[in-house]
């Protein structure tokens, strides 16, 4: 009997195609593997995680490292490990990961900083509280507000520039600074994706990253986030309860390590950036 | 300088004792914490804690740590190896025609529980000491009939544990201390003699094992020679078994280790194929070979002062009792023995069920069994638990242990060995009681089992231990 | 020596690799080391720390990669053998889930254990912290009910092997900026405080924080440290450790008045510390204070504000006034005072936190003469069966006292008792005033404004009900980086319709401003 997918990312599904084609497992871990094929990378999951971009999310739990012992094959059917399938995709439900364009009110990043003050001392955190505690802090920090700048600045080379210099650094498979830029990019209006200027940030940094960071770079450029990411935000959007709030947020931390905070303390900059301070007074935060 | 400036450069590691709460926000912070179960010791029992008190006097307490490491080291010094099979009447001391041996502390006809009666009626049927129920019913309430337990005969016996004078038993010896112990042939599962049955198809497979079955094991074993029961139980548990509820692994692995004897031996090929069957159709051989090996370990702690281990836990199916190595094998300390919490096999519910019964749980006095439960998540889902239940209980008991098992170890827990030695002390301090996991049997005669769970031995038997021990040393 | 070790194409799980980071710079013989990824920004720090090897420059972002900076081969060895080890370490799962029976028991799970938090029931309490200390584990003792020849024992033996002993009844400890218990998130500083009372420790903790200050430890000693009986053993051990501490620039000590012959010898050592050190005697004597060149502070936000000044550098200066300024408060006040009722004369001050509570009524002792209590300043003010006996008069009531806690957690965890008599208070024509405090932070309740805000609008709604204005007085005990957040709270109160202040100390004197114009 094949693994079911239970939910599985619509583009990722829809830039399948029917016929199956060769693909090739890139890394296996306990709860996540990622293979390569031509569409790109696919990553599944184990259950209990959420959906991200470019994923699928299994009902149960396998051992994700035998399927570097197949010669496997992808189509919008599912995964087929010498020819007889492995994961079905056929009953999961397919979910369309792209952030709504609904504005986040002003005063929307005092809630992350508030829940990132418990968090100090966890990946780029301490940032947000304007302290350096780690060779990594202390090195992205001017970068990081030198790429604040350049992207309000306006102009797309700088930016670009500025992002190239942030880009993969941190340790964790995920870079810290990778994170970050998601976390930045999903909170930047909506006027950034249509123009372009995101995806073109998210491709640079990708350029510089590994395949397993670049891959979650390039989904965050066209606006696609995971689903506790784009949960987190409508609840930002509509002024839920505290409660709510907070168990958003800690979904969204409870990612990796130290990337879900790593994504916050972006997302809280990217907020700060678009409301508070319109990007002109950045010297002052 | 002082020992607080060094504090204020070290990591903060906490122990947090009482309201949860406190551990819970270090957790949220990420800061590296430990909460700790607190309770007062024997429940606030000021009688109780003052015996542990007295027990703790310096003195006194290092003369108790000498004993129990003394008995620890005789346990895991212990070479259970199984040497042959017998009659019970011609190998068991004290075993007569008319003696019946039961499983638990003593225990009158009167205050019997229904299984046990069940089986003993079967065992005089099967004896042809009474021809039916109702003959048998009589001459056991005679006084004609003497009984006794197992315990008192360097036996053991599962659920009922009724052992008569001319039934078959496995004959385990502790070569380093030469002590032997037997057990009978494990029946199988169904409507057998030890949960209480006892009608014609009962006593057509009792005469079977005596009379087919046992002729071809004996010889097979003869011609096999010994066999080192304790290197056979390290590698079960290494196969998912905990030794006590599941025992598929040992099962197969005597199997394999005697199946050419079998067919070695000098009897028809139909007789032999028959043995062979006899054990191959049934899981729970090895539990009649591991109880046993654990019953001549066991024993071996009885003669040493101050100590306070448990070198004894049985049920009767009424009373739960247990043994204190430091007190002798003349002192029993017994409490009605509790209902077993876990899953019914359909049609049946815990009103069916009978009290806690058996001498199985020898095995969790050797630190296998429950307190092995870690290294057989199969078990787990038998006894209504989950994985994560299993390990901690395991875990839990090394606050009751002396010390842990050099040969058996648990694969999930980084093979550490098993928690061993229970001390009465540690379970009186720490209020843990040792984890039994256990089959249930129906509460009437000839009925059998009807599910399997977990049960604790009550607290009764460990509270007029610790007493009788202050009394006699403090 | 430079050394390098690279694992072409490899991933490990992002947990894994952040423990590593943290874990391989203290192998022996490693002075730096970095693992990670290897991008370019991974490698270009990698040679900001001269850590880069020969062949580091081949290493892709798709590698994985360990650099340091080592004395010999051995050490890197080590390094690497200890990556691998962490590497193959499984997450262990449930690990944290398991809850030892016993201190030995938890020794084995973590025998780094450096602190303990006690607060079991207090017939019990001693010989656990003993246990403990045993142990060489400093001890936080919240457990109230002790006796003070235990208290005195057991402080003696801390002493003794220099450790620890803050309590007992001390439920307010930040050490090594972990927040134990009651406390709050506050920024790290240069401020060392030791307290001889819980909610007091957090009101000045907080206010530091709020002025920009920051905490380098806050210990506590329990309340009655300072009595005779024991000497101020835990004071004089805190206050050495504080004087000897690097990070500590200022002391700041908060204590109910102390027996003067110990207060004479703490503020003797205080003196002979050669640091600045500000002595809040919540109502005590400056005098004796004063004398030895320390500073003493008339309230804890006075406190706060002295020990932020000489922190920054500055003289410091006695804050007692308010935030708003004076004018503002005063016709505020005069708004609140116009529209009530000729029956309304009487304040009623209802507190979660004792501290807090004490500081109040000394704060307004002056004016009123006479304040009935369950912690009364003078005995003839006893309230007796405070629980159920209604206020007469200017009324106190401290809900962390014996009186309400008996059966029930403390009020700062479970606020609703308190709540409740908010809205009583409300249905008695003679009240006034209410003044509230709502103590946020770890350990308290996980959002105390919640059940206060709709106490404070369900009493304003039954005093107008009949013809009355009810001010509802409060001030929020807490920070921003708190879970429950302060101006999030502050935020809740307001909108009930209370008025909210920014500290104890300035509620208390709105309240009596409100109170002269009746």
């Amino acid at each position: 009997m094949p693994v079911r997918a239970m939910k599985i990312c619509a583009s990722l599904w829809g830039s399948l195609h029917q016929e199956p084609g060769p693909a090739s497992l890139h890394s296996a871990f306990q709860h996540a593997a990622n293979l390569s094929a031509g569409a790109g990378m696919l990553t599944l999951l184990s259950p209990g995680k959420g959906l991200q971009p470019g994923s699928a999310v299994l009902e149960r739990a396998m051992d994700f490292s035998r399927l570097g012992a197949y010669s496997l094959t992808i189509g919008r059917d599912g995964i087929f490990a010498d020819g007889a399938k492995l994961i079905s995709f056929q009953q999961a439900q397919r979910l369309e990961l792209r952030l709504d364009e609904a504005f986040l009110p002003p005063g929307s990043e005092r809630p992350v900083l508030d829940f990132l003050s418990g968090r100090r001392g966890t990946g780029l955190v301490s940032l947000a509280f304007q302290e350096a505690d780690n060779p990594w802090t202390e090195f992205l920090s001017p970068r990081l507000l030198a790429f604040r700048r350049a992207v309000w600045a306006g102009g797309a080379d700088g930016a670009r520039q500025a992002a190239r210099r942030i880009a993969g650094c941190g340790p964790g498979l995920t870079p810290s600074s990778d994170d970050w830029l998601c976390g930045y990019l999903a909170a930047l209006p909506s006027a950034f994706r249509r123009d372009g200027t995101a995806a073109l940030l998210a491709e640079t940094a990708a350029e510089a990253t590994n395949d397993i960071s670049a891959n979650l770079l390039r989904w965050a450029g066209k606006g696609y986030f995971s689903e506790d990411i784009l949960a987190l935000k409508r609840c930002l959007c509509h002024d839920s309860g505290a409660a709510e709030r907070r168990t958003a947020m800690e979904r969204v931390a409870s990612f990796g390590s130290s990337s879900g905070c790593d994504f916050l303390t972006g997302f809280y900059f990217g907020l700060l950036d678009t409301n508070t301070t319109g990007g002109k007074r950045l010297e002052e935060t | 300088m002082s020992k607080v400036n060094e504090l204020f450069e070290q990591k903060l590691n906490v122990v947090n004792f009482g309201i949860e709460s406190f551990y819970q926000d270090l957790v949220k912070q990420d800061k590296p914490a430990v909460h700790v179960d607190w309770k007062p010791i024997a429940g606030g029992d000021k009688k109780i804690a003052g015996y542990l008190r007295k027990l703790k006097q310096p003195e006194l307490y290092e003369k108790i740590q000498a004993a129990n490491q003394e008995a620890l080291s005789r346990i895991l010094s212990a070479q259970p190896v199984l040497v042959g099979m017998s009659t019970a009447g011609e190998a068991i001391p004290g075993m007569t025609p008319t003696t019946i041996l039961h499983a638990g502390p003593p225990v009158t006809w009167e205050n019997m529980c229904g299984p046990v009666r069940g089986a003993v009626m079967g065992g005089l049927i099967y004896e042809g000491l009474a021809k039916d129920l109702k003959e048998a019913e009589e001459l056991a309430a005679s006084g004609k009939i003497t009984f006794s337990p197992c315990h008192h005969h360097n036996a053991v016996g599962p659920m009922a544990g009724i052992v008569t004078y001319s039934m078959p038993v496995w004959h385990v010896v502790n070569k380093t201390f030469g002590i032997d112990a037997y057990c009978t042939m494990n029946e199988g599962l169904g409507k057998v003699l030890r949960f209480g049955a006892c009608d014609q198809e009962v006593f057509d497979r009792l005469h079977r094992m005596r009379e087919v079955y046992y002729p071809v094991l004996k010889e097979a074993l003869e011609l096999h020679g010994e066999i080192d029961l304790k290197v056979m139980i390290a590698q079960a548990l290494q196969m998912g078994d905990e030794g006590h509820n599941r025992n598929k692994a040992g099962t197969s692995l005597l199997l394999r280790e005697i199946a050419q004897d079998i067919y070695n031996t000098h009897f028809p090929k139909e007789q032999q194929m028959a043995a062979f069957k006899f054990l191959n159709d049934n899981d729970h051989v090895f539990l009649n070979l591991t109880m046993p090996a654990c019953k001549s370990t066991m024993d071996a702690i009885f003669d040493i002062p101050y100590s306070t281990v448990v070198a004894t836990m049985c049920r009767n199916g009424t009373e739960f009792g247990i043994r204190i190595a430091g007190l002798g094998k003349d002192q029993w300390f017994t409490a009605p023995s509790e209902f077993i919490r876990g899953l019914y096999f359909p049609g049946f519910t815990e009103k069916d069920a009978n009290r806690d019964v058996g001498d199985s749980c020898i095995t969790e006095t050797t630190g296998i069994g429950g307190f092995c439960m870690a290294a057989s998540p199969a078990i787990v889902q038998f006894v209504g638990g989950q994985v994560q239940d299993a390990i901690n209980y395991s875990s839990q008991m090394y606050e009751i242990t002396v010390g842990e098992g050099n040969a058996y170890k648990i694969p999930v827990l980084d093979f550490r060995g098993s928690a061993t030695g229970i001390d009465i002390m540690k379970v009186i301090e720490t209020g843990i009681r040792p984890i039994i996991n256990t089959g249930i049997a129906h509460k009437d005669y000839g009925v059998g089992q009807i599910g399997a769970g977990l049960v604790n031995p009550p607290e009764g038997c460990f509270t007029k231990a610790i007493a009788a021990c202050a009394e006699a040393w403090g | 020596m430079k050394k390098l070790e690279v694992r072409k194409n490899t991933y490990y799980d992002s947990v894994t690799l952040m423990i590593i980071s943290k874990e391989v710079k203290t192998v022996d013989g490693v002075n730096e080391a970095l693992v990670g990824m290897g991008t370019d920004l991974n490698q270009e720090l990698v040679k900001a720390l001269h850590l880069a090897a020969p062949g580091f420059e081949e290493v892709t972002a798709n590698d994985f990669f360990v650099a340091a900076d080592c004395d010999s081969d051995e050490a890197f060895a080590a390094a690497v053998a200890k990556v691998d080890e962490l590497l193959s370490k499984k997450a262990s799962k449930g690990k944290s889930d398991y809850f030892p029976p016993t201190l030995e028991g938890a020794l084995k799970v973590n025998p780094d254990l450096n602190m303990a938090i006690i607060s079991v029931p207090g017939r019990h309490a001693a010989g656990v912290a003993q246990s403990c200390l045993d142990h060489n584990i400093n001890v936080m003792l919240f457990s109230d009910n002790v006796t003070i020849e235990e208290e005195k024992e057991l402080k003696e033996n801390a002493a003794a092997k220099e450790l620890l002993m803050m309590g007992p009844d001390c439920g307010t400890a930040i050490i090594n900026h972990v927040p134990l218990a009651f406390a709050n998130v506050v920024k790290s500083g240069d401020i060392g405080m030791v307290c001889a009372s819980g909610t007091g420790a957090q009101e000045v903790s907080c206010i530091i924080d709020q002025l920009g200050g920051g905490i380098s430890q806050l210990l506590g000693t329990g309340g009655r440290d300072l009595r005779r009986e024991i000497g101020g053993i835990m004071m004089k051990l805190c206050l050495d450790a504080l004087i000897n501490d690097p990070k500590t620039k200022v002391i700041a000590m908060v204590s109910k008045p102390p027996a003067p012959e110990i207060a004479a010898q703490i503020l003797d050592q205080a003196a002979a510390g050669g640091k600045p050190v500000v002595v809040c005697f919540i109502g005590g004597d400056p005098t004796e204070i004063e004398k030895r060149g320390l500073v003493a502070a008339c309230s804890l936000e006075d406190c706060a504000h002295k020990a932020v000044a000489l922190s920054k550098g500055e003289a410091p200066e006695t804050f007692d006034t308010f935030s708003m300024g004076v004018q503002q408060a005063e016709q505020m006040a005069a708004a609140e005072a116009a529209k009530m009722a000729p029956t309304q004369k009487y304040i009623r001050g209802l507190y979660t936190g004792g501290t807090l509570c004490d500081e109040a009524m000394k704060l307004l002792i002056g004016e009123l003469d006479h304040i009935q209590s369950n912690i009364p300043l003078n005995p003839e003010d006893n309230l007796e069966n405070a629980r159920t006996a209604a206020s007469v008069r200017h009324t106190f009531l401290d809900f962390g006292d014996d009186a309400f806690t008996v059966g029930r957690p403390h009020p700062m965890i479970d606020p609703s008792l308190r709540a409740e008599r908010v809205v009583q208070e409300a249905s008695d024509p003679e009240a006034a005033v209410i003044l509230v405090d709502c103590v946020i932070g770890y350990g308290s309740h996980e959002d105390p404004a919640a059940d206060l805000a709709d106490a404070i609008r369900a009493a304003k709604t039954e005093a107008s009900k009949n013809g009355r204005h009810l001010a509802i007085v409060a001030s929020v005990c807490g920070t921003e980086g708190d879970p429950q957040s302060r101006s999030a709270t502050q935020m809740k109160l307001a909108d009930a319709g209370a008025i909210v202040l920014p500290t104890n100390a300035q509620a208390t004197r709105f309240a009596q401003l409100i109170l002269r114009r009746l």
